[in-house]
């Protein structure tokens, strides 16, 4: 059966009618109040609310369809349908109550003020993302791994430092920002350092429990083939560590990203999606600010996937894949 | 036994009707523009000598960091607040229903600051390739219009990638990017001129551009309401309209300036230093308290008595001032239209002082 055969004669007729009903009713909703500058009567906020129960509906009729799909990309199909039903609802209601773009911007006024500013949003990307946050997870990262590799071969330093990078992971280091743009200056080397200190502690615990919880037996086996420290470590305490270094290092995107904007909040030097995000929440110039969040969070998503797919790669043996 | 008895009831009487006359006080939230400073002394001294209480309003007036004051208004946190016009115009563009009620000063006290071994001598022809201090929230606005007068883009402009002038934004204190980070740098002819002085850069190395003296003469502190609050019939159930609570703070507030202008030493010991603690302090050598606020005192009298206060016209917004403002700001394509004429309205302003707007000359 092709899938519009099932669409239409394997019993979801109706659901795909209530959907089509629904965006219907909310898509000519906002076709008539596109240049409208009064409120909708309560009667037309009523035909907005029945376009939503309609879609909804449509949604859960339909929406069992697609769970077994092999391909992802139909597979994904009633996300994006929820996504694209809450920007109409949003952008209908908004239309509907006129709420001011100064306070709210409609999803279509968004879409079109990010095209219209896509240039600076992506150079003050290129700020935030690459020079801050990139060059602090990098730099962080390595030093984390280092010092987890350190920590975990001295039992003097296990003892006087972990107990501290166990602490300091766990408390927000983001709090720090306002001090250390203080001390280091308002260009970008500064929420480097933040990042790099936001990233560091966890990458330090989590490493170092990867590198130290081995089941007895394989130690016992390293130590029956003579294998020295280091071979130890390559054959041995790396591999075990892995999931647990890729679990720092996806943590570490997110963790990176919130260092970068939110250091650029304290001071910038003109550029940066932080910088952009705060001069213009301060001017109600909130289509430019969602527009920012937009390309901060596909950036962040991109990022984290990334690091997904690398740790699929390098860590496809272990038991969480097979 | 009858006499004490009568006292009794009299004592007990007048401690009630104390104790209502403190109910009937309205409660009214002012958000001030920043942190207790000179900068309000007016508000202080209409708080705390009771000008507000005998108009039968309880006033808390509200220190910002670096949110914007409207911002604040607009979510009701705060019934009226003190702004800059540049702001309060440009949010109402935005759909923001803000309405101007009051003018406190009379004059920009805005300017830029330049070592004069940066060798500026004309900030329109040395700007360009140069990077300026500006503070966000609002308040870069008057360096934008000087920008755009110029003929320059800047990096606040989310339209331009290649800009001519590149704007660092920091948080309020010159000392972190003066002079090191910046050429020109945002400070208030009342505050940050005499920290940047007291860092070691005073009237002998830097130059002070007045931003008013170059045609850009934006109004600032000004006290704003949104509709909501103006329109209201029954203000937080006290019987008075929102207007008359506007009236009655804006006479209050007035009579508070009047005072503190008229009494700067004591105003700055009294109401301005008790209640500003650290915020008070300038910096480096300059760094006391007393001094910086007595020096402050001295600078926002300036812009206080200026204009319509000279003529016996405190909180006068004058329409040829509002005027140039709006031109100025359409001229730089910072608004894009006029704004609603219910942007100004001199209704509770009149009611307070009893003039008319019309009279004006």
């Amino acid at each position: 059966m092709t899938p519009v055969y099932r669409a239409v004669f394997g019993g979801y007729w109706l659901g795909w009618l209530l959907l089509g009903l629904g965006f219907g009713l909310l898509l000519w909703f906002i076709a008539a109040w596109w240049d409208q500058s009064e409120p909708a009567s309560s009667a037309q906020k009523l035909l907005i609310g029945l376009g939503f129960l309609g879609v909804v509906w449509g949604l859960a009729r339909v929406a069992q369809q697609f769970v077994d799909t092999p391909n992802p990309l139909i597979g994904f199909t009633p996300a994006a349908l929820t996504l694209l039903a809450l920007l109409v609802t949003a952008e209908a209601l908004l239309r509907a109550y006129q709420v001011p773009p100064g306070l709210i911007p409609t999803p279509s006024r968004v879409l079109s003020t990010l095209l219209e500013v896509r240039d600076v949003l992506l150079r003050d990307a290129f700020q935030t993302v690459v020079l801050e946050a990139l060059v602090g997870y990098l730099v962080g990262c390595s030093l984390g791994l280092l010092t987890a590799l350190l920590i975990s071969r001295y039992v003097f330093l296990e003892r006087g430092l972990l107990p501290y990078a166990a602490l300091f992971s766990s408390i927000p280091i983001v709090a720090l920002a306002p001090v250390l743009v203080k001390m280091i200056g308002i260009d970008w080397p500064s929420k480097a350092v933040i990042v790099a200190i936001t990233v560091f502690f966890p990458m330090v615990v989590n490493t170092f429990r990867g590198l130290t919880e081995i089941s007895p037996l394989s130690l016992d086996l390293m130590r029956s083939y003579a294998a020295n420290e280091a071979q130890q470590y390559r054959w041995l305490r790396l591999p075990n560590a892995l999931p647990f270094i890729f679990n720092a290092l996806k943590l570490g995107t997110t963790l990176a990203m919130i260092g970068a904007i939110v250091g650029e909040f304290f001071g910038a030097n003109g550029q940066g999606l932080g910088f952009r995000i705060q001069i213009e929440a301060g001017r109600f110039g909130f289509d430019i600010v969602w527009s920012a969040i937009i390309v901060a969070s596909v950036i962040g998503i991109a990022w984290y996937n990334l690091v997904g797919w690398l740790e699929r790669r390098l860590t496809g043996w272990h038991v969480s894949y097979r | 036994m009858k006499k004490w008895s009568v006292v009794w009831v009299l004592a007990v009487f007048m401690l009630v009707s104390l104790a209502s006359a403190q109910q009937n006080l309205v409660k009214v939230n002012l958000q001030l523009k920043w942190f207790p400073q000179a900068q309000f002394a007016g508000f202080f001294v209409a708080k705390e000598r009771g000008f507000y209480r005998a108009q039968g309003l309880d006033v808390t007036l509200l220190p910002a960091g670096d949110q914007s004051p409207i911002q604040v208004v607009q979510s009701g946190a705060a019934d009226f607040g003190t702004t800059w016009i540049a702001d309060l115009l440009t949010a109402r563009e935005r759909g923001i229903p803000v309405v101007h009620l009051a003018q406190i000063f009379q004059r920009s006290g805005f300017t830029l600051v330049a070592l004069k071994s940066t060798g500026i001598r004309d900030l329109c022809k040395d700007l360009k390739g140069k990077s300026v201090g500006v503070w966000p929230s609002g308040n870069e606005y008057p360096a934008v219009a000087l920008f755009r007068k110029c003929g320059l883009t800047s990096s606040l402009d989310p339209r331009v990638t290649n800009p001519d002038v590149t704007a660092v934004s920091y948080p309020f204190d010159p000392a972190l990017v003066f002079p090191d980070k910046v050429q020109l740098v945002s400070a208030m002819t009342y505050n940050e001129v005499n920290q940047i002085a007291g860092l070691g850069y005073d009237e002998t190395k830097v130059d002070v551009f007045k931003l008013a003296d170059l045609g850009i003469n934006l109004l600032e502190d000004l006290i704003f309401t949104t509709e909501r609050v103006l329109n209201e019939r029954n203000f937080k159930g006290s019987g008075l309209t929102g207007r008359q609570v506007a009236a009655r703070l804006i006479r209050a507030s007035i009579q508070g300036w009047n005072w503190a202008v008229a009494n700067q030493a004591e105003t700055v010991e009294k109401y301005v230093l008790p209640f500003c603690g650290n915020t008070c302090k300038g910096s480096g050598t300059r760094a006391d308290a007393k001094g910086h606020q007595t020096w402050q005192m001295a600078e926002i009298a300036k812009l206080y008595n200026a204009g319509a206060t000279t003529k016996g016209w405190p909180g006068f917004l004058v329409p040829a001032d509002y005027q140039a403002s709006v031109r100025l700001l359409r001229e730089q394509g910072i608004l894009t239209k006029d704004p609603p004429a219910a942007t100004v309205d001199y209704g509770p302003w009149e009611a307070a002082t009893g003039k008319r707007a019309r009279d004006w000359k």
